[in-house]
This record gives structure tokens, C-alpha cells and sequence, in this order.
């Protein structure tokens, strides 16, 4: 029985949230949402899961924080989940408002307030000497026409990409550089998201 | 429409309500959760005749002494209706009116023998159960009693009874569509003595049975929907002997008959193949209200309903999210 789940939008985001909650002694399974759309659509089915004592969802924040988060109001409302105007900076954890439902946390990607995405919260993980990161968005900025078909807003991914690329293990994916230390867990951002998982799950 | 139901101290219910009912309620929960016994009090709350439902209700649990057992015993069984001494009630909205049962059982002296009565609502209402039993030795509904099928499905006679009530009528043709839907090659129905039978082109006359649990258990089905014009019908584990592939032809059916015929439905299942095909049925067919509860025992053994809208109910079922 999956009494604590923590959705995500996708695999990435399971990656890095994996690898936190290795971090800890917590035992969350970690389930794959496959997009903001559907893991919306599906959160008062979560929510109604037999047995579920704790649920958490981290989403990213996009190009409008406070939409999205209007919009995952919205979707837990009629089950008497009632959040804060705004996220909470470290974190919000909403307790259960009924005999059988869940606590719930939400977490917006990358920290709660400004706009972004999962990729921004990683890169604030980059150790500050490294000398790779300077490359990389470097070679990235000078890309151009033709060979930049990614949209801008998406330009922090194409970075992110292409440091991993570059790492002693080439082309890991996110979670497994912080299992593999290549990114600094002790980041601010990254205790605050270590410290929201121990308070929603513990 | 039955919206709201409330029950107190039936079986393993001690108090429970459940509001906001809808056309097609599929109930799902681990056994011993009151899945079964939800859709016995409902059936009891709308029954004319409590005494003789309750009758009904033990007959299709086993749960009446054989013949011949002593009248303490008798009463024992009925007495296993309640969760405590007492009495029971039951109670139900229907289109805004209320209707309630309150039934009691006890011993009583008449006339230098010994009787067992049931006290309905109505109050001054007493049965002898001894002479229901002597006269009901089937389940078959009355007129304007609504059906139960349970696990076991029909009994011959009590299936043989319903076809005769809709047999030439439109409504036969609303059936033998649904038989079609499950054996494309089947053409007519009819009964030879008590078992049912289709006409399949080179073939001949073939006995029901001889095509499948399936066929005859979708029929039955179809033939109690067809029965059930502007009542409650009751279905428990309506997956029983329906293979999964057939499992979205078998609600398409009931959705488009309950719908065409304005019949409320209530079943039962265990069987995530059926809930799939349920949550998917219910999307296309936006116009008809249903709804999935789960029942479960609280922290504190209490029952407790669980209601699933459509939205969450399509998004369970789509994304593979356990609704039991």
C-alpha cells in the first residue's frame, strides 16, 4: 500500500527527488505524473487512495507561479484542502482535512516564488568554481538560427544538458549527478527542498 | 432518483449517509467493507414490503435456517440483520420524497402459537414470517418491487418470469440488442420451457448456456434493466462470468438502457477490469450522472463511503490510480 507518494511531473523531476529522498531515511515512492495536464487531472484520484497518509507534488512554477498554483487550488478545493494565498517559500504542507485523507505539501519548481523550472533549481546546484557551467551557457548563448531550434524559455534545459554531457560520467541524468556528487546537495535551495520532504513525510 | 441514503445499525453499518447518488453507482471495497450490504439497505429502504425483502435478502445470503428449524432460530437469522439488539433503519430521497423503514423483529404469541413479526414503519404494521416463507419460494420481484441480482445470478424461474413481463414488447428488442452486442450472430430469444435460447443463423435453436457464462449473464442483466422502468436496480459483482474484453459492451449496455428506460443502478465488483471499463463507459456517456464509491473501515471500524465524481473517477481509470 502506497501510503506516501510524491508526484512529479516527470522523469527528471523523479530523478531528483529520488535522489533527496536517499538523503533521508524516508520511504516515499516517487510516481511519475507524465505532465502538469494529467498529474492535475489525476490529484483528487490520489488524494482518495486508500490508505494514503501523505502526498506531495512538486510541479514546475513555469511562466506563472501564481496560476499554477491557482490551478492546483482549484483542484483540491472540493476535498477541503484549503491553501495559503501563496506558496510558502520553504514549502507549503497543508494537513489533512478530513479522517482519511492525506497531508498534502506542494512544492513549485524552483523555489516556491520566482518563475522557472526544475532546471533552474538544479543549476542553483552547480558548485560556484566550477568551471564548466561558464562554458556551457556560453556555448549555448552563441547558438543561433538554425542551430537553435529550442525556445527560449527552455534555454536553462539546453545548459543544464549539455554541462551533464560534459561530467566525468558523461550524459547522466540529473538525479544520478547528485547521487554522484557532480552537484552540490547543500545548495540553500536545495536544504530548503531536503527540509520540506522531512516535514510533509515524516 | 434515489440522491440520499442513510443507514443505522444493519449489518455491519452502525451509521452511515451518503449523499449525492447518481443514475449508475458502481460500489468497489475490500471484502467485509459493506459493498453488498450498502445495496441491501438501499433495497430495503424503497421496499413496500420490508419483511419480505429482508426474507429475500437472507434467502440470497443462505442465510435462512432449513426447513423445519425452530422458530428461535428463525428469529436468530432475521436478528443477524442488526449489528446490535435493537432494530434497524434505513432511509432514502427519492426525487425529494422520504421514505424510511424501521424494522424490528420479534417473538410474539398468537392465537396459542408462537410467531416471529417484523414491525415496518408504517407502525402499526406487523408480518408473520413463518407464512412469507411458506409462500415465496423463488426471488422474484413483484410488479413494482425492485430486482436484486445477486452473485449467483437468476435463478431459472425468477428469469423465465422477468422475459414473460417484457417478452414481445419493445422491450425484448432493447435485450436481444444487448445479447447481440455480446454474440454478433445471435438473431432471436425465446424460452424453451425455463432456459433461455437463441436463434444463431445455421445453427439453430442453441441453449444460452451453451454459449458462454457471459451471453446468459449479460441477458440476465438486460432483461432486469428492461424490468426495472423508473425503479432501483440492484447488481452485486456484475463482473461475475464476463470476460474483460466484453466487459465495455456489458456498460455500454446498462448505460443506454438504464438511461433509455430511467433506471438507477447500483452494482458491486472486485474486478479493475471492470472499473476501467466503467470509468471509460461513463466519460462517453457525459448525459447519464454516475459515480464510483468505494466503502472502507475507518481508523476506528467504522464504515465510511468514498464518492469518485466522473472527472476523478475517468482520471483514476485512465491513469491506472487504485480506486479500491
Amino acid at each position: 500500500m502506497k501510503s506516501r507518494v510524491l508526484l512529479v511531473e516527470g522523469a527528471d523531476d523523479k530523478g531528483v527527488s529520488v535522489a533527496f529522498l536517499q538523503r533521508s531515511t524516508l520511504e516515499v515512492y516517487v510516481e511519475d505524473g507524465h505532465g502538469y495536464e494529467k498529474l492535475r487531472a489525476g490529484l483528487g484520484a490520489q488524494l482518495l487512495v486508500s490508505g494514503r497518509t501523505h502526498l506531495g507534488v512538486v510541479v514546475d512554477a513555469d511562466a506563472d507561479p501564481a496560476g499554477r498554483w491557482r490551478s492546483i487550488a482549484d483542484a483540491v478545493v472540493k476535498y477541503g484542502y484549503v491553501l495559503p494565498v501563496e506558496p510558502d517559500a520553504g514549502g507549503t504542507v497543508v494537513p489533512s482535512p478530513a479522517r482519511g485523507l492525506p497531508v498534502l505539501g506542494l512544492w513549485l519548481m524552483p523555489d516556491n516564488s520566482t518563475d522557472g523550472m526544475l532546471e533552474h533549481f538544479v543549476s542553483a546546484m552547480i558548485p560556484g568554481d566550477d568551471v564548466l557551467w561558464p562554458r556551457a551557457c556560453a556555448v549555448v548563448s552563441g547558438l543561433s538560427g538554425e542551430a537553435r531550434p529550442f525556445p527560449e524559455v527552455h534555454r536553462v534545459k539546453a545548459e543544464i544538458h549539455t554541462w551533464l554531457a560534459w561530467q566525468k560520467e558523461p550524459g547522466r541524468p540529473m538525479g544520478q549527478a547528485i547521487t554522484k556528487k557532480f552537484l552540490e546537495g547543500t545548495a540553500p535551495g536545495a536544504a530548503s527542498f531536503q527540509a520540506w520532504l522531512g516535514r510533509l513525510f515524516a | 432518483m434515489i440522491t440520499d441514503f442513510s443507514i443505522s445499525n444493519y449489518r455491519c453499518f452502525s451509521n452511515l449517509s451518503i449523499s449525492g447518488l447518481s443514475q449508475v453507482n458502481l460500489v468497489v471495497g475490500k471484502n467485509g467493507s459493506g459493498k453488498s450490504a450498502l445495496l441491501e439497505g438501499i433495497w430495503l429502504s424503497k421496499s413496500i414490503f420490508p419483511a419480505v425483502t429482508c426474507t429475500d435478502v437472507l434467502r440470497i445470503r443462505d442465510e435462512l435456517p432449513e426447513e423445519g428449524a425452530s422458530e428461535s432460530d428463525l428469529l436468530s437469522s432475521y436478528k443477524s440483520l442488526y449489528l446490535a439488539e435493537g432494530h434497524f433503519l434505513v432511509s432514502c430521497l427519492d426525487d425529494g420524497n422520504f421514505y424510511e423503514n424501521k424494522v424490528e423483529f420479534s417473538m410474539l404469541p398468537v392465537r396459542g402459537r408462537i410467531s416471529i413479526y417484523c414491525w415496518d414503519n408504517d407502525g402499526n404494521s406487523e408480518i408473520d414470517i413463518p407464512s412469507i416463507l411458506a409462500e415465496r419460494d423463488y426471488v422474484v420481484a413483484g410488479i413494482f418491487e425492485p430486482i436484486f441480482i445477486p452473485c449467483s445470478g437468476f435463478n431459472k424461474k425468477a428469469l423465465s418470469s422477468y422475459w414473460d413481463r417484457i417478452s414481445l414488447t419493445d422491450l425484448e428488442d432493447d435485450v436481444t440488442e444487448v445479447v447481440k452486442l455480446i454474440r454478433p450472430d445471435g438473431r432471436r430469444i425465446a424460452f424453451i420451457g425455463r432456459h433461455p435460447v437463441v436463434q444463431i443463423p445455421g445453427r439453430g435453436p442453441v441453449p444460452m448456456a451453451r454459449l458462454g457464462d457471459g451471453v446468459l449473464r449479460a441477458f440476465g442483466i438486460a432483461v432486469a434493466i428492461a424490468n426495472s422502468s423508473n425503479q432501483p436496480l440492484f447488481i452485486d459483482e456484475i463482473e461475475t462470468g464476463i470476460h474483460y474484453t466484453a466487459m465495455g459492451d456489458l456498460w455500454r449496455s446498462v448505460f443506454h438502457l438504464a438511461s433509455k428506460l430511467n433506471v438507477q443502478v447500483f452494482a458491486t465488483t472486485h474486478s479493475w477490469d471492470c472499473i476501467k471499463a466503467f470509468g471509460e463507459v461513463a466519460q462517453t456517456y457525459s448525459g447519464t450522472s454516475a459515480q464510483l464509491i468505494r466503502m472502507e473501515r475507518d481508523e476506528d471500524d467504522a464504515i465510511r463511503a468514498v464518492q469518485y465524481d466522473r472527472d476523478s473517477l475517468v482520471a483514476a481509470t485512465s491513469q491506472g490510480i487504485e480506486v479500491r
